[in-house]
């Protein structure tokens, strides 16, 4: 009997010390996990941000989006004051938009009157027409360092018949006597609005930002905690207007489904402040 | 397995360090640099500091950013947790979670001639006794051709 006892004594003892062992080493492996999925998620995610907002061709404008509608901000400077620039924090929101290069140059084909609203360009690249105009894109035209809406896609160009016609926006015409023939040489570069917003913990990218084009994304990482991460910088509590040449975000991950045990530091805060790269701004207008 | 938390957490840290010090590479690349203005401060240099060297070592200037700030904030640029992310509306039930470390952001930016200027950042950390460094450099032109 005191042979079964001591046994059984024994036994427990190494049960207990073996439940002990495996339960940290499950906690740890846990805690490594979470530590290295909201990593993996803030890799990722900034340098999608990064690289594609460094080429952004206009001013930062917020975005609220809700569920169902995608609508600009409307932001003021707030108190709180960014350790990185000093600069002041604008409100924020769960969205931003900026325009891109989509296409160009591509060269005017037919000559356009200062009155001329509907310009033709030669859209071919190598045989193929990379580029399609969509209402809502702007045109620069830098021999005239003018900017352009496109309003209507009068003829959409296609791979046998590349040429296209676009409307502007300036009812009033182009402006200038652009001429086309020997010598003459008026190319055209086309910009398109794209976002980034953050919904139910999903980073998204929105190629093209436009009509209902808006509701089609990427994800780009999930996981993603902050509700509000994106603001722009102020130079003061009291300035009335950003100028939109610098994206705050703090953008907030932790692994939700694979690690989720809320490991104390399992969070990741990536804290970043992004300007255009292209000095100066391509286009002026946010529109 | 303590060995591999440190190292996942520091490889972390790591890459905040390293989109600290890309925010500065990317203000000194934005800021407007035309002939005939004045040098933008952020690109301003300084003869160096005592006698003349022959030969003469090149006109630079560091700066340093590590603010003091009020407790528990930890001193320096703070990597990690967002103190400003906490407003309701802003922050979720995983906000502070994650354990704030101060850095030591410091800016080298060195002149190579008129148009020219090479920049040098680098983000220092500590993180359990040890010291960890991220950097990154670049070189500056006018935007004048």
């Amino acid at each position: 009997m005191v042979e079964l006892l001591a046994a059984a004594a024994v036994f427990g003892s190494i049960t207990v010390a073996l439940m002990l062992y495996t339960s940290t080493s499950a906690r740890m492996v846990g805690r490594n996990l979470a530590t290295n999925h909201s990593h993996e998620n803030i890799r990722v995610a900034s340098q999608r941000i990064m690289d594609t907002l460094h080429d952004a061709a206009s001013p930062f404008v917020l975005v609220n989006f809700d569920g169902t509608n995608y609508s600009d901000a409307t932001t003021s400077a707030t108190a709180d004051v960014d350790l990185y620039t000093s600069r002041n924090i604008g409100t924020r929101a769960n969205g931003v938009r900026f325009y891109l290069l989509a296409g160009g140059p591509y060269k005017l084909t037919q000559t356009a009157l200062p009155t001329t609203t509907d310009l033709r360009f030669d859209f071919s690249s190598g045989g193929q027409v990379p580029y399609q105009p969509i209402v809502g894109d702007r045109i620069v035209i830098p021999l005239i360092s003018r900017e352009f809406q496109i309003t209507m896609v009068v003829t959409a160009p296609t791979p046998s018949a590349p040429t296209g016609v676009v409307r502007i926006n300036d009812t009033n015409g182009v402006g200038f006597q652009l001429t086309v023939g020997t010598g003459n040489c008026t190319p055209a570069y086309f910009y398109r609005k794209s976002a980034f917003t953050v919904y139910q913990n999903q980073l998204r990218f929105h190629k093209t930002f436009e009509g209902a084009a808006k509701a089609d994304f990427i994800v780009v990482r999930n996981d993603i905690t902050s509700p509000k991460p994106f603001g722009l910088l102020y130079d003061s509590a009291t300035a009335p207007s950003s100028d939109g040449r610098q994206l705050r975000m703090s953008l907030e991950t932790t692994d939700g489904s694979y690690s989720n045990r809320a490991f104390g530091s399992s969070t990741t805060t990536l804290v970043g402040v992004v300007p255009q790269r292209t000095l100066p701004l391509q286009l002026n207008s946010t529109d | 397995m303590n060995m591999l938390n440190r190292r996942a957490f520091t490889s972390r840290l790591e890459t905040l360090a390293l989109t600290l010090a890309q925010q500065k590479i990317d203000d000194v690349l934005a800021v407007p640099w035309q002939m005939g203005q004045p040098t933008p401060t952020l690109l301003q240099t300084l003869p160096p500091p005592g006698p003349a060297t022959v030969p003469p070592t090149a006109d630079f200037k560091v700066t340093v950013e590590n603010p003091t700030n009020t407790p528990p904030l930890p001193s320096g640029l703070p990597l990690g947790n967002d103190d400003l992310n906490n407003a309701t509306g802003l922050s979720s039930a995983f906000t502070k979670q994650d354990f704030q470390v101060g850095a030591v952001r410091t800016t080298t930016v060195t002149k190579i001639n008129d148009r020219m200027v090479r920049i040098l950042v680098s983000v220092t950390f500590n993180y359990r006794g040890l010291s960890y460094s991220v950097s990154l450099r670049t070189l500056r032109a006018i935007d004048s051709i």
